[in-house]
């Protein structure tokens, strides 16, 4: 079984997709013009935080959702299990696995922000999204909090804005081969 | 109103510097940026000084200059339209890259005086 392991980067990029598809983006159209327009729509739309050298300022009437990935604290993450398996005559598969557990957090602003994170807090839960999630071996854990509103005064202007944190299990699965002692090398010495 | 882009391009102050303009597009949630490098022409001074912060991890350098410009030839901060999506232009001194954190826009004087923060930690 290959290596489950995934890295900032791409659990980035999966909860950017999963972020598009929830919110509606036909970034998967069979129509290439069409996904690619939809794509550009959905990478503006949904951001994700952190760039390295700053970025681009959006406006209150702009519907903009963050999107943090962050490494969580659990109980979970405590359990660690090394299984050996024989590959060949010489050679054993060490499989290094555990749950990891993240917590991803959207902020999300804009005349609809309440809307899009109730389209958060439902859209997870349905099908075509947990079996997107599970393609990676991320699956949601179902103590979710509802959105929160919070609207924030900026530049003399209260802008919409409403939070929602979800938390998910991971596996992380890593196998590495390692040779089996065949038999030891004993030497006697007659003093 | 008086215009002192005079002053601005004096030879007697003025020095010439580069700057780097960052526009680009948002690509998966990722600003993907396009650099175009721009010529300035203007005084440069010191908006503090230079000075270093003692971590545990090592030493970061930071510090703070100002740059001057006409206004017929202008740097930016980061800005979003229809049109452009864009961070602040970086502006380099001496071999050091400054981003651009403010700018006064003294337009109808004929110039612009903007305040960059040293990149790069060293």
């Amino acid at each position: 079984m290959a290596d489950l392991n995934l890295t900032m980067s791409q659990m980035n990029s999966i909860f950017h997709r999963v972020t598009s598809l929830i919110f509606g983006y036909d970034i998967d159209n069979t129509d290439t013009a069409i996904a690619i327009a939809q794509r550009a729509l959905a990478g503006k739309a949904i951001r994700m935080t952190w760039q390295t050298a700053g970025s681009p300022p959006w406006h209150r009437d702009e519907d903009v959702a963050f999107i943090q990935v962050m490494p969580e604290e659990d109980a979970y993450n405590k359990q660690k299990d090394i299984i050996y398996t024989a590959k060949n005559s010489t050679t054993l598969n060490e499989t290094f696995a555990m749950t990891n557990v993240i917590a991803v957090h959207w902020a999300i602003y804009g005349p609809n922000s309440y809307d899009r994170a109730m389209k958060i807090f439902t859209g997870l839960s349905r099908t075509k999204i947990s079996s997107e999630l599970s393609k990676y071996s991320i699956y949601q854990i179902l103590t979710t909090s509802a959105p929160q509103r919070m609207p924030e005064v900026y530049g003399a202007e209260w802008w919409e804005r409403t939070n929602i944190t979800v938390r998910f299990n991971t596996t992380i699965s890593i196998t590495q081969d390692r040779p089996i002692l065949e038999a030891p090398t004993v030497t006697i010495i007659n003093e | 109103m008086i215009n002192i882009a005079e002053m601005i391009n004096d030879p007697d102050f003025a020095q010439e510097y580069s700057g780097i303009r960052t526009i680009g597009a948002w690509v998966d949630g990722n600003f993907v940026p396009s650099l175009t490098t721009v010529s300035f022409y203007g005084p440069i001074t010191a908006a503090n000084v230079k000075d270093i912060q003692m971590l545990p991890e090592g030493d970061r350098v930071s510090g703070l200059m100002v740059f001057y410009t006409p206004a017929d030839n202008p740097f930016y901060v980061s800005q979003s339209n229809s049109e452009i999506d864009g961070i602040s232009d970086y502006l380099i001194w001496r071999g050091n890259k400054y981003k651009l954190l403010q700018v006064y826009p003294y337009d109808d004087y004929g110039y612009m005086k903007g305040i960059g923060t040293r990149i790069g930690g060293a």
